[in-house]
């Protein structure tokens, strides 16, 4: 993980640093970028859920659209339970092969994370219960070489040897299908001696454990993540841990899935941050609080009040897009100097950029449907829509009341389409 | 790259900004970052990569290139496989090819279709680039990507995490708007097949939609399928929707007419060659329409290289379709900054029709002034003199009428 080594942005060279959307805020970047969130767009509601739950086997699955803020929202839930809860989260985008995923696949990288977590520990488990999880990943799935590594006392041996096994799960090779035919058949042994090495650990620590998969959201096929969940419910139950999956947005949205919403303990919509009301009307609340993204990471100066209040405009309220857009904007800043400051100009100039590549991408039933929402129109769950919010051009606000709109970007696009259907319709 | 306007100097070409903010902004990017580089033609994309390239390397930057296509699908594998030295001073150019088909869906074809398969595969790519952004992530260079219009589209929704973690989008090249394109082409394409439908009110032709549509279902899972049934039928929608403003559902139909006419053709080239070359043609301008000029020009390339050879054949028949398609190429050709080659193309579509204006000049007159204002456009765009003897004869014999 890097991390930045300015504090706060007073050139643009500097804030191009710290404006970078490829990467959350983790660490200590999230103590010092971190801004919060508007009490409605928050996660303190999961956090109450969560605290309260008497159970230490409750499964949570976490969603939210793209761009929302979810992976750094995970990390400080992860910082936030770390006095409490022994907390194992990792990204299964970097472990796993997204395009092919299985329920066991999944297990057996749950398996690894924790077996990774247990030899890091200051008080070892019990060494049967440990030794009875490596025998399993022996006896299945390791080649010769992984097995001598995972049997090392040396961490960076153990991480090669995960590394390998991860890479054997994510790639074409037909090692995977070996792997996954194995997992599949010996499941129940896999979670059976998971359980019994998670159960020693919480004995051990005192503490229940709270296990995060991340990158869940990834999986575009949404029939393949449907499976996922729907056939491998009950593995995925299985773990005697807390655990917290992500999953796809447009998911959530399925119909198919609504089925298997129901098997888990709670599900948990990270919201949208509104720039503005149901009614139209200014969100302050949100406002601020995106301008407090944007003043954590830069000098006021750097950027003219219009400026900023175009960008958060922009940006509809997601996260991701902001930082993007000021990154794009004070690109062009930067050509009059690195004081800028970012103009209301440059900002038009990066909305502008991502306008046009959204003319290559919708299509006339795209138009259609964002024009009838944009009048008001009824909210249906159709291939098309699951379409537009997989895109981004069509936003979901869900703090209390839900509601959706048009990105303000693709907005212009919309409503020229609708004027010129009107005027052939009139 | 030192691109400052000076006082004086004409204003410089979006473009020209375009490409020095990329190169600046490569400049700041000594990590990982995404950007987009968006050319229409090749010729221009690869113009614009060799000033890139100049201007990294003048830097002591190393840029590596690779290319992401169906023949080239793994960009992680081609990443990882490089010889590794200083990864902050490295840029990676990546040339995406023979995407831009990834979006289209194509249900009624048979699963081993070509057309089909090459969709699926185009799709698959991208998603798989989707998924390898954290890999590439962690290779810590700075990725531009390189790729047409269609293509970024198709970006958004098929590799919808990657757009999202851009850095930038830089458009290096000049079009024309969409709107100038449109109206150089529709009138020559789709006026002669929209004829039967001219005046006919909004609820007769979704009337007929519907009505064609049922039929069409009816034919596809018939025993034995009429196919030039089903390419008519399929040519008809593509004609009813465009007069009805649906662009892209005429592009589908019209496209599925296309294909199946391919097929006619090959098996039986003399009945079915001619429409073949007529619904290329059109689709083409339903392309060109929809903004992809890259695929509309290879339909309509398509389209005059058979009605050259039925012209070989069969000239008073399909002279007039053959200057009726140059004139398209020659607006898909300007579209994309293939000015010399646009002039060239609307000239010989000038020439071409001229002996058939002269014969029957009422019904040549529209199509021949289309053209004759495009070869004159295109003169002026290049700074040439048109053709002094070829403009006095068109005036002499327009301003008869």
């Amino acid at each position: 993980m890097s991390v930045s080594i300015f504090n706060k942005a007073s050139g643009l060279r500097e804030a191009y640093t710290l404006f970078d959307p490829l990467r959350p805020l983790e660490g200590e970047d999230l103590r010092r970028f971190y801004a919060e969130r508007p009490e409605e767009a928050s996660i303190d509601p999961l956090v109450e859920e969560l605290l309260l739950e008497s159970r230490e086997d409750d499964k949570t699955i976490f969603t939210g659209l793209r761009g929302s803020g979810k992976t750094t929202e995970l990390a400080r839930l992860e910082e936030k339970f770390s006095d409490t809860h022994t907390v194992i989260r990792f990204d299964v985008e970097k472990l796993l092969n997204l395009g092919d995923l299985d329920y066991a696949d999944l297990l057996v990288s749950v398996g690894l994370q924790v077996f990774r977590h247990a030899q890091a520990m200051k008080d070892r488990p019990d060494e049967k219960k440990w030794e009875a999880l490596l025998f399993w990943y022996e006896t299945h799935i390791l080649e010769e070489d992984e097995r001598r590594r995972f049997q090392s006392e040396v961490g960076a041996e153990l991480n090669m040897a995960i590394a390998s096994v991860s890479l054997s799960l994510s790639t074409a090779s037909p090692r995977r299908q070996t792997v996954r035919a194995q997992a599949q058949a010996n499941l129940a042994d896999l979670i059976k001696r998971l359980n019994d090495l998670l159960e020693d650990i919480r004995h051990k620590s005192g503490r229940p454990i709270l296990v995060i998969v991340d990158g869940l959201d990834k999986v575009y096929n949404l029939k393949q993540a449907c499976d996922l969940f729907l056939h491998g419910a009950n593995a995925l139950l299985a773990p005697r841990c807390r655990v917290i999956y992500t999953v796809p947005f447009a998911l959530y949205h399925n119909n198919d899935f609504q089925q298997v919403r129901l098997s888990f303990s709670r599900w948990f919509i990270l919201p949208n941050i509104k720039v503005w009301e149901r009614d139209g009307s200014l969100c302050q609340e949100g406002r601020e609080a995106l301008q407090e993204v944007l003043n954590r990471r830069m000098e006021a100066a750097l950027i003219s009040p219009e400026a900023r209040e175009r960008l958060i405009e922009f940006s509809g309220g997601v996260l991701k897009e902001l930082v993007s857009l000021t990154r794009s904007a004070l690109m062009r800043a930067r050509r009059r100097g690195d004081q800028g400051p970012i103009q209301v100009d440059d900002v038009e100039y990066a909305a502008r950029q991502v306008r046009n590549a959204y003319r290559g991408l919708l299509t006339e039933e795209h138009y259609r449907e964002l024009w009838r929402i944009h009048q008001g129109g009824r909210f249906f769950q159709t291939p098309i829509v699951q379409e537009l919010i997989h895109n981004l051009s069509l936003l979901e606000y869900n703090g209390g009341d839900v509601w959706w709109a048009v990105h303000p970007i693709v907005r212009p696009l919309v409503e020229e389409w609708g004027n010129e259907s009107g005027k052939k319709a009139g | 790259m030192n691109r400052e306007r000076k006082p004086g100097e004409a204003p410089t070409w979006e473009a020209e900004q375009a490409l020095t903010l990329l190169c600046e902004a490569l400049d700041l990017s000594n990590d990982a970052a995404i950007f987009f580089a968006v050319c229409e033609s090749e010729a221009t994309c690869q113009q614009r990569m060799r000033e890139v390239r100049q201007h990294l390397e003048a830097q002591g930057r190393e840029v590596l290139e690779m290319e992401l296509s169906p023949k080239q699908p793994d960009l992680a594998t081609q990443i990882g496989g490089r010889t590794d030295t200083t990864p902050p001073l490295r840029v990676g150019f990546v040339v995406m090819r023979g995407l831009e088909e990834a979006g289209m869906e194509f249900p009624f074809l048979p699963e081993d279709a070509p057309l089909r398969r090459r969709a699926e595969e185009a799709s698959r790519v991208l998603r798989t680039l989707n998924l390898e952004r954290e890999r590439l992530r962690e290779r810590g260079w700075p990725l531009v990507f390189w790729l047409n219009r269609s293509t970024l589209g198709q970006v958004i929704q098929q590799a919808a995490d990657l757009f999202a973690a851009r850095s930038g989008i830089f458009y290096l090249d000049e079009l024309p708007p969409l709107t100038e394109i449109k109206g150089m082409v529709t009138l020559e394409i789709t006026g002669r097949e929209r004829g039967h439908l001219r005046g006919l009110p909004s609820e007769e032709l979704k009337r007929r939609a519907g009505l064609y549509e049922n039929r069409l279902q009816r034919e596809r899972t018939a025993e034995k399928p009429n196919l030039p049934g089903i390419a008519l039928l399929c040519q008809e929608l593509a004609a009813i929707y465009s007069a009805l403003g649906e662009r892209e559902r005429a592009s589908t139909f019209q496209q599925q007419a296309t294909d199946l006419y391919r097929g006619l053709a090959h098996s039986s080239p003399q009945a079915f060659l001619p429409a073949l070359a007529a619904s290329l043609n059109n689709l083409g301008a339903m392309l060109s329409d929809l903004g992809r000029r890259e695929e509309a020009l290879r339909a309509t390339e398509e389209a005059v290289a058979h009605y050259r050879d039925l012209a070989a054949a069969n000239p008073p028949a399909f002279l007039p379709d053959l200057a009726m398609s140059l004139n398209n190429l020659g607006a898909m050709l300007s579209a994309l900054g293939r000015r010399e080659e646009a002039l060239a193309a609307y000239e010989e579509a000038v020439r071409t029709l001229l002996p058939f204006f002269r014969a029957y000049p009422q019904a040549f007159r529209d199509w021949m002034q289309t053209m004759r204002d495009n070869y004159l456009r295109a003169c002026r765009a290049l700074g040439r003199e048109p053709d002094g003897e070829l403009v006095e004869s068109l005036r002499k014999l327009l301003g008869k009428m």
